[in-house]
């Protein structure tokens, strides 16, 4: 495994370049054979003939010494002397290649003879000479003569070897020829063979270069498409595409990651959110039973029907009625556990407030109260409507004396149940309503927490709207300064008793 | 994932293998052709101590061939190469100038079918003069120094001839009752000789037959004898005067031949002639063509000689006198006459001493 990871630390360029050269070489020994071959070939071809031209030398070489050895005892000339030595020897030069030993070639044996007589006669050829030269004429015609005869038999021979070496070789040739054919052939066949090979190689080779590339592409192309999804690749060469390929996988393992990590921060942050309007309401409600706990509900209560009681032995009835309305009041507010009431158990408060109020403001305030559909079972969150109606007291008509007016109507609307608390006091800005809506009233602007019931329209509104699951489940209509606030909540008939 | 179809490895592989086909492919082929072109000089690596050449008039004849084959067996057992020589030479030479051109070539020893000229008597001298000793087959040349003689008696012969005479003779005056050459009880017998000749070998024969006839002869019937001179001067004459024989003459009762040739003709032209029956033959050697001959009973009878046995006893003559200096004057070769009675049983002879070659 090793060893392959070795072997495959090529850079791309090299690969190619090997592939190239591999496929060039493969045809080069090929070439290199053909060549070769032919080359033999040519040699044989000119060797076949080489024996012939050497024979045709020897007949040449020997004509010389006996042309020049019959010229030399005709004239006796110095010249012809000379010439006779030059070419004898040459001759004995040329005859020493031949074959001396007896073998059972023809052909050499045939050569022996050649040899051996072509030295007899050599012999006697000089001993012509030297007998000419002694002047003695009887010897030298008799060696003269004797030295024709071996010419004429050398001769013979040397056209014998010629014409059988002729033949033979003639033989040699034809077969030269035929193998040649089929040496041509074959060539034909290998160079054939060689560059299919080196095609399919080549095909093969950059086949499996190229492979990784295109499934980069398609995976690339995927990846445009916005299918993270894939599967990461095998990097299966150390090259610069296997390079390119890991850090593909990288990058889209990366993304992936990334993808990952915002989902969660989302999350995390919705969560939180969450948690932080559960922890304000809470806080809210932990604030609102801290308030309600600040005196003692039952002792004030039970003060107030003591006080009660005491008026009606004392026959005052007037003032019977206002503290048995004031201990109405707060025994609504001491009811414990369930924050979810009855509406009309919230009108009897508001009731009860609006005549505590009136004993105290003197009659000041006019009360119009209209129930103009069935409210039987609509339920809604406690303390919802008086701190809406305390707030229109506190900043409607409290200043007003006497003229101010406070009118609840309740009526369907469609699907839904209707609250409109309206007064004519001193009425809000556009601006003011947006803002309380979107409970976005500073401190300052708030108003201070009244009497025991501090409860701010910022908490109302949430806690309607919370119930209701509905944003529009509140509304404030005021025509301008001094016009006068309208109120109006929203409740579904069958409110149900989420838990608010 | 896709599996691919080659992994690099096993390209490196593939390619390997082209190359070693290439090289593998280049080397068969090249072997092939050098062993195509080289294969004609096989033989050459063999080499021999000593060259011997036989000098005999007439190469083609079986006569001949069958010694120089059995001079050529025994010569290459013992590394020596043996040579007919003048047989692939370009231009014919007679025996002499083959006699000097073996001089010239200095070889090892010569077998010659020598005559009894005196240019011939010189050759061998001057030959043994240089060394080279000189074995006469067939035809002798006694006042010569030549080591050996290695032939047919052919004194013998010419007994073996006559005595075959006899007995037609006999079987003649069995069976012509009747006809008008009974009446004159005369056999005529025409024996083919060679009008020219430096050998006395044909003078032997005729003496043999000579011989044999005069002193075995009992029968009635008269052997009349003849001589018939062929001219042999030129290359086909003798072909031309048997011919001459069968075209103008009365054919005689017998005729005897001296030689294969002779035999052959005598042969061939009684058949182109249409004459067979008319005569008798009594041949010379046992080639092929005679023995099928006589198994068409179309010669009578044949003198085989055991020429193979000649050839060898030529070389054996050589090589005892190179190594030793000495050899026995006279080696006479056997012959055994063939007719209808024997050919059968030497034929198988013949093939079976032809296949254990």
């Amino acid at each position: 495994m090793e060893n392959k990871l070795r072997l495959k630390v090529v850079p791309l360029q090299l690969k190619l370049s090997a592939v190239f050269i591999m496929a060039s070489m493969l045809i080069f020994i090929v070439n290199v054979f053909l060549i070769f071959g032919i080359n033999r070939m040519i040699e044989n071809m000119d060797a076949v003939y080489r024996d012939n031209m050497k024979l045709n030398e020897l007949t040449v070489s020997i004509g010389n010494v006996q042309d020049n050895m019959t010229d030399y005892l005709n004239t006796k000339t110095t010249d012809s002397l000379e010439l006779y030595y030059k070419s004898a020897q040459q001759y004995s030069r040329e005859i020493e290649d031949l074959n001396g030993s007896i073998t059972a070639d023809n052909y050499e044996m045939l050569e022996r003879n050649i040899r051996n007589m072509s030295e007899e006669y050599l012999r006697t050829a000089e001993n012509a000479i030297e007998a000419k030269r002694g002047r003695n004429v009887e010897r030298y015609s008799f060696e003269y003569d004797k030295a024709t005869k071996l010419y004429d038999y050398i001769n013979t021979y040397i056209n014998s070897l010629n014409n059988a070496r002729f033949k033979s070789n003639s033989v040699s040739f034809t077969n030269l020829i035929a193998n040649f054919r089929i040496f041509e052939l074959i060539s034909l066949c290998v160079m054939l063979a060689a560059v299919l090979s080196s095609s399919l190689f080549v095909i093969g080779f950059t086949g499996n270069i190229i492979d990784p590339v295109k499934k980069l592409a398609k995976s690339a192309d995927e990846i445009a498409k916005g299918n993270f999804e894939i599967e990461t690749m095998e990097i299966t060469s150390r090259d610069e595409i296997g390079v390119v390929t890991g850090a593909f996988n990288k990058m889209v393992v990366s993304i992936r990651q990334y993808i990952d990590q915002i989902k969660e921060n989302m999350e995390h942050e919705r969560q939180m959110q969450e948690k932080e309007l559960r922890i304000e309401a809470t806080l809210k409600d932990a604030q609102l039973k801290y308030l309600q706990t600040q005196i003692n509900p039952h002792f004030l209560f039970n003060t107030l029907n003591a006080g009660a009681q005491l008026a009606m032995m004392e026959d005052a009835e007037r003032t019977y009625d206002y503290i048995q309305n004031t201990a109405e009041f707060f025994r609504y507010n001491v009811r414990e556990g369930n924050t979810t009431v009855l509406l009309e158990d919230e009108i009897t408060l508001i009731d009860h407030y609006i005549y505590i109020l009136n004993v105290r403001f003197s009659g000041d305030i006019k009360y119009e109260k209209s129930i103009e559909t069935d409210i039987s079972g609509v339920y809604m969150p406690s303390m919802i409507l008086q701190p809406i109606v305390e707030n229109s007291v506190n900043h409607g008509i409290k200043e007003m004396e006497g003229r101010g007016r406070i009118k609840l109507r309740v009526y369907h609307d469609g699907e839904k149940v209707c609250v409109s608390i309206k007064d004519n006091g001193i009425g809000m800005s556009q601006e003011m309503i947006d803002k309380v809506l979107s409970g976005e009233l500073t401190d300052e602007e708030k108003p201070a927490p009244a009497g025991a019931h501090g409860i701010g329209m910022d908490n109302v509104i949430k806690r309607i709207r919370l119930f209701t699951d509905n944003e529009d489940s509140v509304a404030i209509y005021s025509e301008g300064e001094d016009k006068g606030t309208e109120v109006i909540i929203r409740l579904g008939i069958t409110g149900g008793e989420a838990d608010v | 994932m896709k599996k691919r179809r080659f992994s690099a490895r096993n390209l490196i592989l593939v390619y390997s293998v082209m190359i070693l086909f290439v090289i593998a492919i280049s080397t068969v082929v090249s072997i092939y052709f050098f062993n195509s072109v080289k294969n004609r000089s096989e033989d050459t690596g063999k080499k021999y101590d000593r060259y011997y050449v036989m000098i005999a008039s007439d190469s083609q004849e079986d006569f001949w061939q069958s010694i120089y084959k059995g001079a050529a067996d025994a010569g290459s057992e013992e590394g020596i190469y043996v040579e007919y020589l003048g047989d692939n030479l370009s231009k014919k030479y007679d025996g002499k100038e083959l006699m000097e051109i073996a001089i010239a070539s200095e070889v090892d020893g010569i077998i010659l079918y020598a005559d009894e000229s005196e240019e011939m008597t010189e050759l061998i001298n001057s030959a043994t003069g240089l060394g080279i000793p000189v074995v006469t087959v067939y035809g002798d040349n006694p006042i010569s120094t030549r080591c050996c003689y290695v032939g047919v008696g052919s004194y013998n012969l010419g007994r073996e001839y006559g005595k075959q005479l006899v007995k037609l003779a006999r079987e003649y005056e069995l069976s012509h009752t009747t006809a008008s050459t009974y009446m004159n009880k005369q056999l005529n017998v025409t024996v083919l000789v060679d009008s020219y000749t430096d050998n006395s070998n044909q003078n032997l024969v005729w003496s043999g037959i000579q011989n044999a006839v005069d002193t075995e002869n009992g029968t009635n019937t008269k052997i009349n004898l003849s001589l018939k001179y062929l001219d042999n001067r030129s290359a086909f004459s003798v072909e031309e005067s048997i011919r001459d024989i069968f075209r103008s003459e009365e054919l005689s009762d017998v005729i005897v031949c001296l030689s294969e040739t002779n035999t052959n003709c005598v042969y061939q032209s009684m058949v182109d002639y249409n004459r067979v029956g008319d005569s008798i033959i009594l041949g010379y050697d046992s080639s092929e063509s005679i023995l099928r001959g006589i198994l068409r009973n179309n010669i009578y009878f044949t003198m085989s000689v055991d020429t193979y046995r000649m050839g060898q006893d030529c070389v054996s003559a050589l090589n005892e006198y190179n190594d030793t200096g000495n050899t026995s004057q006279y080696i006479l070769a056997d012959i055994t006459p063939i007719d209808k009675s024997n050919i059968n049983g030497y034929m198988n002879e013949m093939g079976e001493v032809l296949d254990g070659k």
